[in-house]
C-alpha cells in the first residue's frame, strides 16, 4: 500500500516534468479569421434559407410527395442495378475531397510552381505566392529566360511598367490569355473549387507515394491528373496532369503539366507590394 | 469580471450578433480547449485543427450557443463532438502515417532519464480517452476535480474515480505490470487501431 501510494507520488512528480505544447504562432488569427468568415458567410446564407423556405411554404407537401417519389425510384434503380459499389465509390470521394478541400481553406500561404507547355514545344514556369489577406503574386519565367511579374488581388491585376515604372492596374477580366491559364492555382479556395471537378479517389496502387503521402487520382477532360497529398496534412504536395494514352497502347503517359506546392511557410510581406520588389 | 459575468456577456453579444464575442470566447476559453482537444487527440496540430472548426461552428451556430445554459461545459461538449468526427475522419487518410507525439513536451531539454520520460509519455498516450483529458486537466490546466466533472458533464466523483485509475494505470505501465492491458475503448492507440 505504501509502496503504492509511493509510485503515485513518483509517477505525479514525473508528470510535472512535462507542459502541454505552447500553441503555433498565428493561431489567434488562424482562427478568429477563419470564424469571422463563417459569421459573416451564415448571415448570407441565413438570408438565403429564408428566402428559399418562403418561397417553397406554399408547395411544401408537393416537394415533399416528389422528393418520396424520387427516393423510391433511386431505392428501385439502385437494387436493379447493383449500384452499391457506386455509392461506395461516390462516399470514398467525398471523404478524400473533404479532408483536402477543409485543409485548403485553412491554408495561411501557398507558394507553388506551375510548370506549363508554352508555344513552340518550351516549357514555361509560373511562381505563385499567395497570402491570407488574399494577395498572389505571380512570376512568369519563360525558357528564354523572359520575365514577368503580377500581383492580383480582389479581382484587380497591378503590373509594373518597365518603361515609366510606374505600377499599372486593371480588371482581372482584362488579363492576357497565357496567364489565364493559372486562375485555377490563384489561390488555395480556387484549386480546392477546382479539384471536385476532379472527382478524386485514393489511386488503387500507392507505389509511386512516398513515405507519408498519399496518392489521388482524378479526370479533367482528356487529362489524367495525379495530386500527391501530404497524409498528415491532407494538403497538396505536387498535381501532374498526363495526356491520356490510347487504350491497349500500353504506352507510358506523357507528362504534361506539373505543379509542386508548398504551403504555411513564412512569406517576406513586401513581395506582395506591386512595384517594391519587382525583380526577385 | 467573474466567469459567470463573461458567460453572460459572451451569450448576450452571441445573442445580437456582436462579433466581439468570439474575441472574448478566445480569451476566455480558448487555453482550455486547447489542452482538453490536444488530450484527445494526442497530437498538437488536430488539436489547433479542431479548435479552429469549434469556433467556425460557434460562429455558426451562435443563436443556439447564445441559450446554453453552462456556456463553458457547453463548449467542451462541441469541442468533443468536433474532435470525435475528426478522429473518424482522418482515420482514413493518416492510417499509413507513423503516430508522432507533439502535444506534451519535456519541461528540461535533456530530462536526466529519458527512457522513462517517453514510457510515460507513451503511457498517458494510451489512457482511455476519459482518463487522459482528467489527468491533463488536473495536471496541465490546474483544474479542480470538481470543475473537470462540471466541464466534462460528470459527477466530481465520477472524475475522480477517472483521475484515479488513470494514475494506477500510469504507475502499472511504468513498474512494468504487463498482465494489465489498458488499450480500452476511446485510448488514442485503440482508436487510431481501429
Amino acid at each position: 500500500m505504501k509502496d503504492s501510494m509511493e509510485q503515485d507520488q513518483r509517477i505525479t512528480k514525473e508528470l510535472g516534468r512535462y507542459r502541454l505544447a505552447s500553441p503555433s504562432p498565428g493561431l489567434h488569427e488562424r482562427v478568429l479569421l477563419a470564424a469571422r468568415e463563417a459569421w459573416t458567410n451564415s448571415e448570407s446564407g441565413l438570408h438565403w434559407t429564408n428566402r428559399w423556405m418562403q418561397a417553397c411554404g406554399k408547395f411544401r407537401q408537393e416537394i415533399l410527395a416528389l422528393a418520396s417519389a424520387f427516393m423510391l425510384i433511386l431505392g428501385v434503380v439502385m437494387q436493379l442495378g447493383g449500384s452499391q459499389s457506386v455509392l461506395a465509390d461516390s462516399v470514398e470521394r467525398l471523404t478524400v475531397m473533404a479532408a483536402v478541400s477543409g485543409s485548403l481553406h485553412r491554408a495561411t500561404s501557398m507558394d507553388c510552381t506551375v510548370t506549363k507547355p508554352g508555344a513552340a514545344d518550351e516549357r514555361v514556369q509560373y511562381r505563385l505566392r499567395w497570402n491570407a489577406a488574399g494577395v498572389t503574386r505571380v512570376e512568369m519565367t519563360s525558357a528564354g529566360g523572359t520575365g514577368q511579374t503580377l500581383w492580383i488581388s480582389n479581382g484587380t491585376v497591378s503590373a509594373v511598367d518597365d518603361e515609366r515604372g510606374t505600377v499599372r492596374s486593371t480588371s482581372i477580366t482584362n488579363i492576357p490569355t497565357k496567364w489565364k491559364a493559372l486562375m485555377e492555382y490563384l489561390t488555395p479556395a480556387a484549386i480546392a473549387q477546382h479539384m471536385e471537378r476532379f472527382g478524386l479517389r485514393q489511386a488503387d496502387g500507392q507505389g509511386s507515394a512516398q513515405p507519408g503521402e498519399l496518392v489521388l487520382v482524378g479526370q479533367e477532360n482528356q487529362q489524367v491528373v495525379e495530386i500527391a497529398v501530404n497524409a498528415r496534412t491532407a494538403l497538396p504536395i505536387a498535381l501532374k496532369k498526363f495526356l491520356s494514352a490510347p487504350v491497349g497502347t500500353g504506352k507510358e503517359l506523357a507528362g504534361f503539366e506539373e505543379v509542386r506546392f508548398q504551403w504555411n511557410k513564412a512569406i517576406p510581406q513586401e513581395l506582395f507590394i506591386p512595384g517594391l520588389s519587382a525583380i526577385k | 469580471m467573474d466567469p459567470e459575468t463573461v458567460a453572460n456577456e459572451i451569450r448576450s453579444r452571441l445573442a445580437v450578433g456582436d462579433p466581439i464575442a468570439l474575441e472574448m470566447i478566445w480569451s476566455e476559453y480558448a487555453s482550455d480547449l486547447l489542452g482538453y482537444l490536444s488530450a484527445i487527440h494526442c497530437s498538437r496540430i488536430d488539436a489547433e485543427d479542431s479548435l479552429q472548426e469549434v469556433f467556425v461552428t460557434i460562429a455558426k451556430k451562435r443563436k443556439h450557443i447564445a441559450g446554453a445554459r453552462l456556456l463553458k461545459p457547453y463548449l467542451f461538449q462541441l469541442a468533443r463532438n468536433v474532435a470525435l468526427n475528426r478522429l473518424k475522419q482522418n482515420r482514413r487518410i493518416r492510417d499509413s502515417v507513423e503516430y508522432l507525439s507533439d502535444w506534451l513536451i519535456p519541461v528540461e531539454q535533456d530530462p536526466p532519464d529519458k527512457y522513462r520520460v517517453q514510457k510515460l509519455n507513451e503511457a498517458l498516450t494510451e489512457l482511455p480517452e476519459r482518463q487522459r483529458v482528467v489527468i491533463v486537466l488536473r495536471f496541465y490546466r490546474d483544474k479542480t476535480l470538481r470543475e473537470i466533472g462540471t466541464l466534462l458533464g460528470i459527477s466530481g466523483n465520477t472524475a475522480a474515480s477517472c483521475f484515479r485509475y488513470g494514475i494506477e494505470k500510469l504507475r502499472r505501465a511504468m513498474t512494468g505490470d504487463q498482465n494489465e492491458r489498458f488499450h480500452g475503448a476511446g485510448s488514442a492507440h485503440h482508436e487510431r487501431a481501429r
